[in-house]
């Protein structure tokens, strides 16, 4: 089997439905059925069953109460609003842009610095060096800090009066700012704190579809005389591009919606500097009880995240075909 | 003689890079085992302390604690359950996915991420009621079937892409032998991902072992994980930060061990797919 | 100035102290016929022939109450460490003597009344006793989640229970509600002003005379502020306590309550601009820097680290200041917030959705008893009767709670209507906007007020 016959198989059908996709049924008919059901379809009965199983109702509740003024604390005579959450929500004045907007910045910065660290990472760990092993284990720990503490954590090394990194940039000579307390750099002190704890999650999933390249392409492309960054862009990125997707698709799905670290830092301060769209949700659901505007909210967020998701998606998978163009 | 040079360099630079990488990841970590070991006066010491006179009473506090041993037996059995459930669900669906040609598996596939994109906030008032009338608050297979719902659109998405890149000629070889399709799937190609599944299955653990909303709200007193024993430091007013960082410090070494021993297996993994191919 | 405020303090407490007891009083009297005084006690359980173990009258009293309920589990959830440590402990001997089980929750405090919310909001009666922090009890009351109490402190079945002997403002804001008793006054709590008397002495103020105004403190603390010291530890980070801080100030400089007889916050004031405009720019400039982000911690120990000089706090966290190893050991001085500061504190109270209310009266009964709350005394934690803060014995161990009781009488109660929650967010978010500048203080207050005033006429408690 040669590099190029191999990729095609590994290509075939991944996002897009292409006729190739017969090949996957090879082996007849019988095969894919048992007890007269398709195969596929017991395959993943079971988990589907249990995601919709569980949240349908949740979210058939949420899409419900969007449309009504719902506040669970209960002075307020219930009654249905339509699509009035919505529009105070979208009103330019509404609070909820100053959310978008940090939200945003918060997401793209960090994936991004995630994912450039991730690789990077990824790759050096795919190579052999001595302390390899400890290294791949060690960077695990961050991720495994229950969220409570690593939050106190960082915020006791932030801080300007206890905390041990402004202390070192002073003995070196410089005046750090106040990390959690300067309205320009919290939100990067947090997407910083963000970093730390998920850009493993990156490199273990980078490096897992690293290491599951087969070797021999590689070597192949070397006798061809390919320099190492041709082999990486040409052979090694497009192999990993599907694991890619996913990774970037998750972290940013879970990016959008980080609560936890927030809370713990700042709860959304200083002023409004850091207050995700999660941390809004969070204020106006649990603080305020108000269930029908939260709902609204949320089902904007995912509305939004969706949309985000689906370019992710198109990016990739335009990228993806240049370079098989250029391949061939 | 000039390579040699070169080589010298380049382990010089990698030294340093690698040392950027320790420091980067490995200063909070050290930091919140050091705090575990300080009395709450040097905790907060202005300037910071780098020495000081360690101390194991917040170790005596948690390991004294008759709630903490049943505790950690709470989270080790809802962790477990919860990988199981969502790795061998989310092979079979990311099989599916990946070798079968079926009208709508897109978007299939794809609205499973949906579920995975709401505000987990929101959730929580509507699945308090369900848990409540289907009698699943405070039992362990509640959070289980939860924890299960979150792991599992991630482990499928995870694993179909690992799927995909098994060429399929590995698996009609074995038909050919006369393998079933889900002998095949056993056999031939779940080991091959063996890399792919523990990496998924660390994280499918670490999001059971940490996740902190739902173990609060839909869990009780029978349930208690440890991130909901560890947030029982927090006060009204005040926050036991030595009992914090000393039941955090135990809370990591679990998964460490289960990191370490699939590591293990991610090295085999490696070789073996070397050796296949 | 200090005078003034003085007075007004007085006759406020004069006010409350009548009221509550007039209310209390009216509430027992109107439930005296004790019709259902037979179904409160329950069924008698046919008497357990078992060796006592009470050591004295007031345990035997439980002993005999409580065995016909051996058995019973209660739930309790309460908030992480802190007071309720000390009643987890006293539970195990009301175990001991009745048989009675308890299971102390331990939850994050903010999730404390979200847990707790949703068992009543959803009826399912999972926790028997409810930790009733009185700035929830507007919510719970919607709920009707929450059991009253007459015909039980009535009913000669329990031992008998004193009300007027409680601090009687704190009867009224922990227990009452329009009229009917809910809770038992269980901790007590109100900020009080720690001071550094040996900073004092080093900058030349006199370390027995704390300041009795916010202006003095702003000129004390000049005083105080050099180098590497500061003379105050400001909790301005955005969260509550910052909230807390405020109403403190507002409190002693207007000596009235968040809002007039119309419903409406009074915070677009003299009193109320001039309160933020210490809060945002006169304490930052006695503060470290670092205080645009604190919580309570970070202030506490600024101030245990000897950092700091002064700071406004909640007694739960100062026994760090006394505590052998502390840097201050010996060095502090406590008093009473200048002119005014805001009560804290819980009542405990029974589930009306709990299967063992009889049982659970028992409990908060034992609890809030004068024997009990002189072992919360020793850890340092707050007490709720009147008697208890004159006790020499008392005293001596803890050299703050003297000026906790001051602090209590001149206390102001916050709102406890169910929208509270909310006005406590929206005032944290304008309070910390102001502090880190982003709005300027007038333009802080304004706004606060605004969006309070909105939502109480949104709620309707103001036309």
């Amino acid at each position: 089997m040669t590099s190029g016959e191999q990729h095609a198989s590994f290509e075939q059908g991944r996002i897009s439905e292409g006729p190739q996709g017969q090949i996957r049924t090879a082996g007849g008919e019988q095969r894919n059925r048992v007890l007269g059901l398709p195969l596929h379809f017991l395959l993943i009965a079971p988990t589907f069953l249990i995601v919709f199983g569980l949240l349908v109702y949740p979210l058939g509740h949420a899409i419900v109460l969007s449309l009504s003024n719902k506040i669970l604390t209960g002075s307020v005579p219930f009654k249905w609003v339509g699509l009035g959450n919505y529009i105070d929500l979208l009103e330019t004045k509404s609070e909820m842009w100053t959310s978008v907007g940090v939200t945003l910045r918060f997401a793209l910065v960090g994936v991004f610095l995630e994912f450039i660290i991730g690789l990077s990472l990824a790759l050096l760990l795919n190579r052999e060096f001595r302390g390899r092993t400890w290294l791949r284990v060690g960077l695990l720990v961050p991720l495994m800090v229950p969220p409570l503490a690593s939050g106190l954590i960082w915020r006791i090394i932030y801080d300007d009066e206890f905390g041990i990194f402004p202390h070192l940039i002073r003995t070196v000579g410089a005046n750090p700012p106040i990390f959690l307390g300067d309205p320009d750099w919290a939100l990067y002190a947090v997407v910083a704190t963000e970093v730390w704890r998920s850009s493993p999650f990156m490199v273990l999933v980078l490096l897992a579809a690293l290491q599951a390249q087969p070797v021999e392409t590689i070597e192949a492309a070397e006798v061809d005389g390919a320099s190492g960054w041709q082999v990486f862009r040409l052979i090694t990125l497009p192999f990993i591009t599907p694991v890619i997707i996913v990774a970037l698709l998750f972290r940013t799905v879970d990016a959008l919606r980080t609560f936890d670290l927030i809370f713990l830092l700042t709860a959304g301060g200083p002023g409004t500097t850091t207050e995700v769209i999660s941390m809004f949700i969070y204020r106006w659901g649990f603080r305020h009880f108000k269930l029908g505007f939260t709902s609204a909210a949320s089902i904007l967020l995912m509305i939004a995240t969706l949309i985000i998701c689906i370019f992710y998606l198109r990016m990739l998978v335009v990228r993806q075909a240049e370079v098989q163009l250029t391949q061939e | 003689m000039r390579t040699t040079n070169l080589k010298r360099v380049r382990n010089i630079a990698m030294f340093f890079v690698v040392a950027a990488v320790w420091i980067f990841y490995f200063f909070p970590i050290y930091w919140m085992v050091s705090s575990s070991f300080k009395t709450r006066v040097d905790t907060f010491a202005i300037p910071p302390k780098w020495i000081f006179w360690p101390t194991i009473q917040f170790y005596l506090t948690s390991f004294t604690n008759p709630k903490f041993l049943k505790v950690i037996q709470n989270s080790l059995i809802i962790t477990g359950t919860t990988v199981v459930f969502s790795l061998v669900l989310g092979a079979w669906a990311a099989y599916a996915f990946a070798r079968f040609r079926f009208k709508g598996s897109l978007t299939l596939s794809f609205s499973l991420i949906v579920a995975r994109m709401m505000p987990p906030i929101v959730f929580i008032v509507p699945l308090y009621l369900l848990f409540n009338s289907l009698k699943l608050r405070n039992t362990h297979i509640g959070l289980i079937l939860i924890f299960t719902v979150f792991n599992l659109p991630f482990t499928v998405w995870m694993l179909k892409s690992f799927f995909e890149e098994v060429p399929i000629e590995l698996e009609e070889a074995a038909w050919i032998d006369g393998a079933s399709r889900l002998q095949a799937l056993g056999r031939v190609i779940l080991p091959l991902i063996a890399p792919g599944l523990a990496a998924t299955a660390v994280f499918a653990a670490l999001l059971a072992w940490n996740e902190f909303l739902f173990a609060l709200l839909l869990g009780g007193p029978d349930t208690t994980t440890l991130p909901v024993f560890l947030s029982g430091f927090l006060g009204e007013r005040d926050v036991e930060w030595g009992d914090i960082m000393a039941t955090a410090t135990v809370a990591v070494l679990p998964p460490t061990l289960l990191v370490m021993l699939v590591q293990q297996n991610l090295i085999k993994g490696l070789t073996l797919g070397a050796v296949k191919g | 100035m200090g005078n003034v405020v003085e007075e007004r303090g007085a006759s406020r407490r004069e006010f409350l102290r009548a009221g509550a007891l007039t209310v209390a009083g009216a509430a027992v009297v109107a439930c005296a016929p004790a019709a259902p005084a037979e179904e409160a006690a329950g069924p008698q359980a046919p008497a357990v022939t078992q060796a006592s173990v009470a050591a004295n009258d007031f345990e035997a009293a439980y002993e005999e109450v409580g065995r016909q309920w051996e058995g019973t589990l209660l739930r309790v959830p309460v908030g992480g460490v802190g007071h309720w440590a000390v009643n987890e402990a006293a539970s195990a001997r009301f175990t001991e003597l009745t048989g009675i089980e308890t299971e102390w929750e331990n939850n994050p405090y903010d999730q404390v009344y979200d847990k707790t919310f949703l068992d009543l909001g959803s009826q399912s009666g999972t926790y028997d006793i409810i930790d009733l922090n009185f700035a929830w009890f507007g919510q719970f009351i919607a709920t009707d989640g929450l059991l009253r109490l007459e015909d039980y402190v009535d009913n000669p079945a329990f031992p008998p229970i004193d009300l007027d002997a409680f601090v009687p403002a704190v009867l009224e804001v922990y227990g009452m509600w329009e009229g009917g008793l809910y809770g038992l006054p269980w901790l007590g709590d109100a900020m009080i002003f720690p001071y550094n008397q040996t900073h004092f002495e080093a900058a030349g103020l006199d370390p027995d005379a704390p300041p009795v105004t916010w202006d003095e403190v702003h000129s004390f603390g000049m005083e105080l502020t050099q180098d590497d010291q500061y003379g105050f530890a400001l909790m301005g980070g955005r969260q509550i306590q910052a909230m807390c801080t405020y109403a403190a100030i507002f409190f002693g400089l207007a000596n009235k309550g968040f809002y007039n007889d119309a419903g409406e916050p009074q915070f677009a004031s003299d009193e109320g601009f001039e309160a933020m405009e210490i809060m945002a720019v006169k304490l930052p400039e006695i503060s470290p820097p670092a205080a645009i982000s604190w919580d309570i911690v970070q202030a506490a120990e600024a101030v245990v680290q000897g950092t700091c000089s002064m700071e406004i706090q909640w007694p739960g966290i100062l026994p760090g200041l006394i505590a052998e190893d502390s840097p201050v050991h010996g060095q502090m001085g406590f008093a009473a917030p200048p002119g005014g500061t805001p009560l804290g504190g819980h009542g405990i109270a029974v589930s009306n959705y709990s299967k063992n209310k009889d049982a659970a009266y028992l409990l908060c009964h034992y609890l809030v008893s004068p024997e009990i709350q002189r072992q919360y005394v020793s850890e340092g934690y707050a007490i709720t009767l009147t008697d208890l803060f004159e006790d020499p014995e008392v005293q001596a161990i803890n050299p703050y709670l003297k000026t906790m009781g001051d602090a209590m009488a001149i206390g102001l109660s916050w709102p406890r209507t169910e929208e509270t929650n909310e006005v406590f967010d929206i005032m944290v978010k304008h309070i910390n906007a102001a502090i880190t500048g982003e709005e300027t203080p007038e333009e802080a207050t304004q706004l606060m007020n605004d969006e309070i005033l909105e939502l109480r006429r949104e709620r309707g408690y103001v036309n």
